[in-house]
């Protein structure tokens, strides 16, 4: 009985969470219809359940949709300052999230783990091999904290 | 693997294999499924990064993984996976 409330309760607090998580005009739980609006005129390729945007506020977006609602969205951008956008998204995150439970500015790794979600933060110029660019987004499939520390 | 008894087409959308020729990739793929129609028998999804970047461009079909792809290969890889559905 014990486990099942703790499960009920994670489940919950996982739901109420992650429908607050948000980037600009696009969150979770969002209708896909909306979404198309929110993107409306820009670029986008689309299979059954994964959309990438370009040109989003000067970053790609990829959602993954789920009965037609965003369940899952990851936004990259390349900036010319990345230093300052890590930062900025630091303190922005922080103040949503609490304190990072994993921050490496060197490397401009961080992680965020709140009620049972994830959200990193990285700029990655590794596991591209050419591409350089900022990742920043609420993930199941993606991210964990395995992902941040290793790749 | 297959979902409703369709065959799974899943395409990395991550950065990398997504950059690096994925994302014409996914168009020529529906335009096959469309030329041949297949819409009824396959399924096309992406997925995100499985950590393979340096192998990709990577995409499967069914069970079967296909690595370093490009987009002038797409055509040759529909048509040996779907040989017995296609007739040219």
């Amino acid at each position: 009985m014990k486990k099942m409330l703790f499960v009920v309760s994670f489940a919950f607090s996982v739901f109420l969470t992650a429908d607050d998580f948000s980037y600009r005009g696009i969150f979770l739980g969002m209708s896909k219809i909306d979404l198309l609006k929110e993107v409306n005129g820009l670029p986008f390729i689309e299979t059954s359940d994964k959309i990438v945007i370009g040109n989003y506020h000067d970053s790609s977006v990829l959602v993954s949709v789920d009965g037609n609602k965003v369940s899952d969205f990851t936004i990259k951008t390349d900036l010319a300052n990345d230093k300052n956008e890590f930062i900025r998204l630091i303190a922005e995150l922080s103040a949503k999230y609490g304190k990072p439970s994993y921050l490496d500015s060197k490397k401009y790794k961080a992680l965020f783990a709140k009620d049972g979600i994830f959200i990193s933060l990285r700029i990655n110029k590794k596991s591209s091999g050419f591409t350089k660019f900022m990742g920043f987004g609420y993930s199941k499939e993606c991210y964990s904290i395995k992902n941040v520390l290793e790749d | 693997m297959e979902s409703d008894n369709k065959t799974v087409i899943s395409v990395c959308m991550g950065s990398s294999c997504f950059s690096r020729g994925n994302n014409e990739s996914i168009e020529l793929i529906k335009k096959y499924i469309s030329d041949y129609n297949l819409s009824g028998k396959v399924i096309l999804k992406g997925n995100l990064c499985h950590g393979n970047c340096s192998l990709g461009p990577n995409m499967s079909i069914g069970d079967d993984m296909y690595q370093g792809i490009l987009p002038e290969n797409i055509y040759d890889i529909m048509n040996s996976a779907f040989s017995s559905e296609v007739k040219e």
